[in-house]
């Protein structure tokens, strides 16, 4: 008998037991359904993760800062001149974001602006303009805005800002309003205050009193710094929008400037952020960072590497400066490795179901088999050799196992596309840019219908051997 | 009814079955069963054999070596110069695929396939392609007096029929030796008589046959000769009817 005739067979006698084939199909269609479910969604994840680091060469950048334990390092024009020499190093950027106002249309948004530098006028970031142009670098009329801060004015065409006038502000605090309200307050005390303050001559009461002076200080200071803001006002036009997607958001900043404009906007104060500033204050960066006013010092800088660089050797170059440096690599090595990890688990869980849909299937094929005793006595009495009956149920199992591999396949990509889609409305109802987070590639479907059919096959062993191993006799002598 | 087509041997001077102080012993328990003890046999080219005797005889035992389904615990079975006792299971499938047919009592019809089906399976372990399988089944149903019944499963046939759809599937496939184990047990009589032409007709064929039977009109109809077991031996060889 060939092939294609034992596999019709198989299909009838699967058609002739209706009920229990479907039951045992049923089994092998939930186990393959949810296996394409999981690793469509590791798929999904790993997919979606590997287009957004092609799509913004993550792997070709890398961030730098100045490492805290070195305390001569500085992130300055001659460093980042130096960084633009080192091999693999193709741009060099600065980001020193800081706060603006955004006054676009007739609407207003608080956001944060940043410089690029000229030296990043070429970058693969901007080459994913979403409209208009990249401005010239020494324009200081100009500006780029990113499809982030479209989403905040709720505009859909990138097209429609282009072209039109954007007004930022910047509005600063500085250590000398915070002391200027301490002067004013002491100027302002009544005395009645002033008699307050005679219990500090007695010795007993002087913690207390100095620790009560000192926070009342404090307070007024904090409160000068965060009221008596110097504002700056600028109007630029937008020249072009830029699309970061997701991982570039906090990478650029939803406003970019050329360095002049940025220079006018953040004098280099800190912003009035009170967890900025007392984070300065920690750091005893407060008042130095004025005093310096170094409109060159950056906190951090990109590097755009080419693809040939070698991430190791700049790193050791980098430390050996006193910067500390990272990068996507690393922890792209590690997605990958946790891909991995996340797709085998899922394929175990998968795999799981396989398995009791695959005893299942040997209680199907055992049935089947007492049922056919007699039948498998009359086909070796008609020269069926052992084989021919070990391939009939075979066949047979296999069948179970590719009918019910196409049904899952088919089940499994439904309950994808559905939960997809709810997951997709779901994240755009959030204003989380939505992720396809289920991929159903050739790889798991060749994985799905592979698996569903060896293991039915293996399934499909033990009661095969055992219909080849019947005795003639015996089993025609079944009533 | 036309006659089947004849069987051409090349060793038509020497038996077809000649078969030697065989022995087949069954263990029950911790006991043997001696089922044939030292038997004798033979059957010419072209010859017929009826066995007969009481239940238990060892009759189908015999017909069940003969048709290589069960083996000697001793002892020879010669069919056309080949000892099945050395046949491994392969050769044995081959051997019931290409040489024998076999007639059972209970038909033995595959019930989920027609009658069509059922002969034409009778050459599917041969290598014959679907095509001239169904054919040559449609052919033989015809020369057995079904020709209008090759469509129907076993449960719309009567007894009768059903054992000339077994007979066809024994004979599609022009064997050398057909057996028939008690092949008219379930019929009546007027079925009965119709087998027992059917089966004289095989002869015409050229076809050996050994017939296993409790009605020792049919194996007179049908046969040469007659063996006669009792308790595993043969009590009483002889011409059929002596």
């Amino acid at each position: 008998m060939s092939l294609i005739e034992l596999i019709r067979d198989a299909l009838f006698t699967l058609w002739r037991q209706k009920l229990r084939s479907s039951l045992t199909v049923g089994g092998v269609v939930v186990a393959i359904a949810a296996l394409v479910a999981l690793l469509s969604f590791a798929s999904g994840m790993s997919r979606s993760v590997e287009d957004q680091v092609e799509k913004f060469s993550l792997l070709q950048t890398m961030s730098v800062t100045v490492d805290d334990s070195d305390t001569t390092a500085v992130l300055d024009s001659l460093a980042l001149s130096w960084m633009a020499t080192l091999p693999g190093v193709m741009q060099v950027f600065p980001q020193s974001p800081f706060s603006v106002k955004v006054v676009l249309g007739a609407d207003t948004v608080s956001t944060e602006a940043q410089a690029i530098s000229p030296n990043s006028r070429g970058s693969i970031m901007y080459e994913h303009l979403q409209a208009g142009n990249i401005f010239e670098i020494d324009d200081t009329t100009q500006v780029l805005i990113t499809n982030r801060l479209l989403e905040r004015f709720d505009i859909e065409d990138p097209d429609s800002p282009v072209g039109q006038p954007i007004i930022l502000f910047s509005t600063q605090g500085h250590p000398d309003s915070g002391f200027a309200a301490i002067r004013d307050s002491i100027f302002a005390l009544s005395s009645f205050d002033l008699l307050n303050l005679l219990p500090f001559r007695q010795e007993e009461n002087a913690d207390s009193i100095a620790s009560s002076v000192l926070g009342r200080a404090a307070a007024v200071f904090f409160e000068g710094y965060m009221t008596r803001l110097d504002t700056v006002r600028d109007t630029l036009i937008v020249s072009g929008v830029v699309d970061v997607g997701d991982d570039w958001a906090d990478r650029l900043r939803p406003v970019i400037l050329p360095e002049r404009s940025a220079k006018f906007l953040d004098p280099g104060s800190f912003s009035q952020n009170p967890l900025s500033m007392m984070s300065a204050m920690q750091s005893g960066d407060l008042f130095s960072a004025v005093m310096q006013g170094s409109d060159d010092e950056v906190d951090r800088v990109t590097l755009e590497l080419s693809i040939e660089a070698n991430h190791e050797a700049l790193v050791d170059s980098l430390e050996a400066h006193g910067f500390e440096s990272s990068d996507f690599l690393e922890f792209y090595g590690e997605f990958r490795k946790m891909v991995l990890l996340f797709t085998a688990g899922m394929s175990f869980l998968g795999f799981i179901a396989l398995f009791i849909a695959a005893l299942g299937i040997v209680n199907t094929m055992v049935m089947s088999i007492l049922e056919r005793r007699r039948e498998i006595g009359v086909l070796k009495s008609l020269g069926a050799e052992d084989k021919d009956i070990r391939i009939l149920f075979l066949v047979e199992s296999a069948t179970i196992g590719l009918v019910g591999s196409l049904l899952g396949l088919l089940v499994g990509w439904l309950g994808t596309e559905v939960v997809g889609f709810a997951m997709r409305e779901y994240m755009n109802r959030q204003g989380i840019s939505d992720v396809d987070l289920f991929h159903l590639g050739p790889e798991v479907i060749l994985i799905s219908i592979g698996f569903g059919l060896i293991v039915s096959m293996v399934a499909g062993l033990y009661p095969a051997n055992r219909a080849a191993q019947l005795d003639p006799v015996v089993a025609l002598r079944e009533e | 009814m036309k006659p089947l087509p004849a069987i051409h041997t090349k060793h038509s001077e020497t038996p077809l079955v000649r078969v030697r102080n065989l022995v087949r012993t069954y263990r029950t328990g911790s006991r043997d069963v001696h089922a044939l003890y030292d038997l004798d046999a033979d059957l010419p080219q072209n010859g017929s054999l009826a066995l007969v005797g009481r239940s238990g005889s060892g009759k189908s035992t015999l017909l069940n070596l003969l048709a290589g389904l069960d083996r000697p615990s001793s002892g020879t079975i010669e069919v056309n110069g080949q000892n099945l006792a050395t046949f491994s299971r392969k050769e044995l499938a081959a051997y019931r695929a290409s040489e024998i047919g076999i007639i059972f009592q209970a038909f033995q019809l595959i019930p989920h396939r027609t009658a069509l089906q059922n002969v034409e399976l009778g050459l599917a372990f041969l290598g014959v392609d679907r095509a001239e399988r169904l054919a040559r089944a449609t052919a033989m149903l015809e020369r057995v007096g079904l020709g209008d019944r090759v469509h129907h499963k076993p449960d719309a046939l009567s007894g009768g029929e059903k054992q000339r759809v077994a007979i066809a599937r024994a004979l599609v496939k022009k064997p050398r030796l057909l057996l028939a184990d008690e092949p008219t047990g379930n019929l009546d009589r007027e079925n009965t008589s119709e087998i027992a032409d059917l089966l004289a007709s095989t002869r015409e064929s050229g076809i050996s046959l050994v017939l296993v039977t409790h009605d020792h009109e049919l194996a007179e109809a049908t046969c040469d000769s007659m063996l006669h077991l009792e308790y595993g031996r043969v009590v009483q060889p002889g011409k059929a009817g002596s």
